[in-house]
């Protein structure tokens, strides 16, 4: 502890130098304090606080499509599927009756991300030769057929309705059964959490609560994602992005390191669905359909492909911008769909003019490397070294 | 070090790669042997490089066989391809004895074909170059290097998510070695640089310091000193002659006469797929065939 202490004017300081890493900073700091500015009374707020949230959310799906986008080089434009199975999953899970104790949230969480992750394993076997167009062509016909057996297995998944009132996230377990809050099941099945907690918002998943645990899941995300970029494993996708023949003739399996790249990719971003589900505590297909996966590719691209600060920033400016459109557009009447046009200019300007996205991957910084001659030595040229 | 000095390595055998009616590759049967520098020349599309992706597990090849000897056993790097009419033959016989070929191993693994990919060839010691220089462009050198080094650590995905104590020995040996492979080929200096930032030359020894890195018995080397001047192609040959001394068998394609008749303890000369000369430096220089393919007579 006291070495970091130590260290923070220093590391303060050298953060302060470069402008956008302060810019991030200030960003981090106002994301992590959002909530208190909730509680101030007026619609604005509570508004602004939504933007956030979904922001929050929408930056973990996107970092989840940028491991097989940004770090293994394959064009997914289908990252929808992992993020409404996600969803889903969580959902009808965390319904059942066997699954109200405390903390269950976080297995139904886990859940969701492993049903996602599986997918993406069954997408990606039969896809492994693939790359390029047609790769990305394959992915957006799977998200299709996804979408359709969503819409049309009703028994589950509630149909072209969506599935509705479905428990939201809290600590106790989901069914508060008994006592004070007896009577709280509508008659259309919505749970009327809102007047147990004394939030006026419609939605549970707009707690301080839910939005601390959304903040944490980015945390762990990014960290887990910084780790593996600098890890044999982030180096193997980053090969295979680079040239997979020289990747493979070096010894990395490609299948192999394809397919992690696609069950983390669908975990995380079935993971972030299933938050996305809770917040809205409504799932849909015409939520979840095709623009999903677009924006979503657009926050990465806009970015900076594989870089994590750079699909950060990507997905608040591409988010952001689309809730302002959203309110924007209404109040001149015009359909609010058309902000979409909005990312087609936006996305053909730094095309034009930054092709790499708004923040590229970081650069090695030379380190010491520190000789490494006992035994554990991997130098070796012919048998003697 | 595999084998001793003098016994073969490689073993090619009645090998063949057909592109439509192209005969790329055409019955070429050589060896290449264990701690000697062998050549592989012949004049543009003679197949040269076609003979390196058949080792190395990049093509099937359409008929014939390729051993990588290591130590006392022979290690089949491409099974035959079938061809059509026995294709068809074992399909008919897999509809009618369907449970018996899955019954008998001999058999199954007769039926079910499966080629031997590039990685596992790298992993059981045949590293190469590529004539097109082939790095990973937007990685710095050294990461460059700790790619070559991947097959020799095991640490997965979740050891390095949780920076489990093998990730961190195991990235500290890989960074530390990979240093050190990057000083044997001079390049020490250009360790943050990314490979594309590297000279021309530079980036031919990085290629070579990655080959390297997968600790090879044996190195396939594609015109190393294509593009070089006298100047970089003289370190080169002085590079070659070190690899060659610790150890590692060298087979390499290469234009420059005069690189080849320098270093090399072998030749095998190549011309229209098949192969038309082998010997010491002196005897292919002689060889009538090869005079009349390299001047066109």
């Amino acid at each position: 502890m006291e070495k970091y202490l130590s260290k923070a004017p220093q590391w303060i300081a050298e953060s302060l130098r470069s402008p956008l890493r302060a810019v991030f900073i200030l960003i981090a700091v106002i994301v992590a304090l959002s909530p208190l500015i909730t509680r101030l009374p007026g619609e604005p707020g509570r508004d602004y606080i939504n933007v956030v949230q979904l922001c929050v959310i929408f930056s973990i799906v996107a970092l989840g499509l940028n491991v097989v986008t940004g770090l293994t080089g394959l064009l997914d434009i289908g990252v929808v599927v992992f993020a409404s199975i996600g969803a889903y999953t969580a959902a009808i899970l965390y319904d059942r009756e066997w699954m109200q104790f405390p903390y269950s949230f976080v297995i139904v969480l886990i859940a969701g991300g492993l049903h996602a992750a599986v997918w993406g394993l069954i997408r990606g076997a039969p896809t492994l030769r693939l790359s390029g167009d047609y790769y990305a062509i394959v992915t957006l016909a799977f998200a299709e057929i996804v979408r359709i057996v969503q819409r049309n297995e009703s028994w589950l998944t509630g149909g072209g309705q969506g599935l509705k009132g479905y428990p939201a996230v809290n600590l106790w377990g989901a069914k508060l059964t008994g006592g004070e809050y007896e009577g709280l099941l509508r008659s259309d099945g919505v749970w009327r959490y809102d007047e147990v907690w004394g939030y006026d918002g419609l939605w549970f998943g707009n707690t301080t609560e839910f939005y601390y645990l959304c903040l944490g899941i980015l945390a762990l995300t990014i960290l887990g994602i910084w780790r593996l970029e600098r890890s044999r494993t982030g180096r193997a996708w980053l090969a295979i992005k680079a040239d997979e023949t020289s990747a493979m003739s070096s010894g990395v399996n490609l299948a192999r390191y394809k397919m992690t790249a696609f069950a983390i990719s669908a975990f995380i971003a079935g993971v972030g669905g299933a938050l996305l589900g809770f917040r809205n505590n409504v799932i849909s297909t015409s939520f979840f359909d095709t623009w999903f996966s677009v924006i979503i590719l657009c926050c990465v691209v806009l970015g900076g492909m594989g870089s994590i600060a750079g699909v950060l920033g990507g997905t608040f400016i591409v988010t952001g911008l689309s809730e302002a459109l959203r309110w924007g557009l209404k109040t001149l009447d015009i359909p609010d769909d058309s902000r979409l046009l909005f990312f087609g200019a936006l996305l053909v300007v730094v095309m034009l003019f930054r092709p790499q996205g708004l923040i590229t991957r970081s650069r090695a910084k030379p380190t010491e490397i520190p000789p490494d001659s006992g035994k554990n030595s991997l130098y070796e040229i012919g048998g003697g070294s | 070090m595999s084998g001793a000095n003098g016994t073969p390595i490689l073993t090619l055998e009645n090998l063949s790669k057909h592109f439509g009616g192209v005969r790329a590759v055409d019955d070429v049967s050589f060896e290449a042997h264990a701690g000697i520098i062998t050549s592989l020349i012949g004049p543009n599309g003679a197949g040269k490089t076609t003979v390196f992706n058949l080792i190395t597990g990049l093509y099937e090849p359409t008929k014939g066989r390729i051993l990588f000897h290591d130590g006392d056993s022979s290690i089949d790097l491409a099974k035959p391809v079938f061809d059509s009419f026995y294709t068809t033959v074992l399909c008919a016989a897999t509809l009618g004895l369907g449970a018996l070929a899955l019954a008998v191993p001999p058999l199954s693994r007769r039926l079910y074909y499966r080629p031997r990919h590039p990685d596992s060839v790298a992993r059981l010691g045949v590293a190469r170059t590529f004539q097109n220089i082939r790095l990973f462009t937007d990685l710095s050198a050294l990461d460059n290097v700790k790619v070559g080094l991947h097959a020799r650590v095991k640490s997965g995905a979740l050891d390095s998510v949780l920076r489990s104590p093998r990730h961190n020995r195991e990235e500290r040996s890989v960074a530390a070695a990979a240093m050190q492979y990057l000083e044997f080929v001079g390049l020490k200096d250009r360790a943050w640089e990314d490979a594309d930032e590297l000279a021309y030359g530079e980036q031919r020894r990085l290629e070579i310091a990655r080959a390297l890195a997968a600790n090879p018995k044996l190195l396939l080397l594609d015109e190393p000193a294509a593009g070089m001047n006298a100047t970089e192609t003289n370190d080169l040959i002085e590079l070659i002659g070190k690899i060659a001394e610790a150890g590692v068998t060298v087979f390499l394609i290469e234009h420059d006469m005069k690189l080849v008749m320098e270093i090399s303890d072998r030749i095998v000369v190549l011309d229209y797929g098949r192969k038309i000369g082998e010997g010491e430096p002196q005897e292919v220089r002689s060889n009538p065939d090869v005079i009349a393919a390299y001047l066109g007579a």
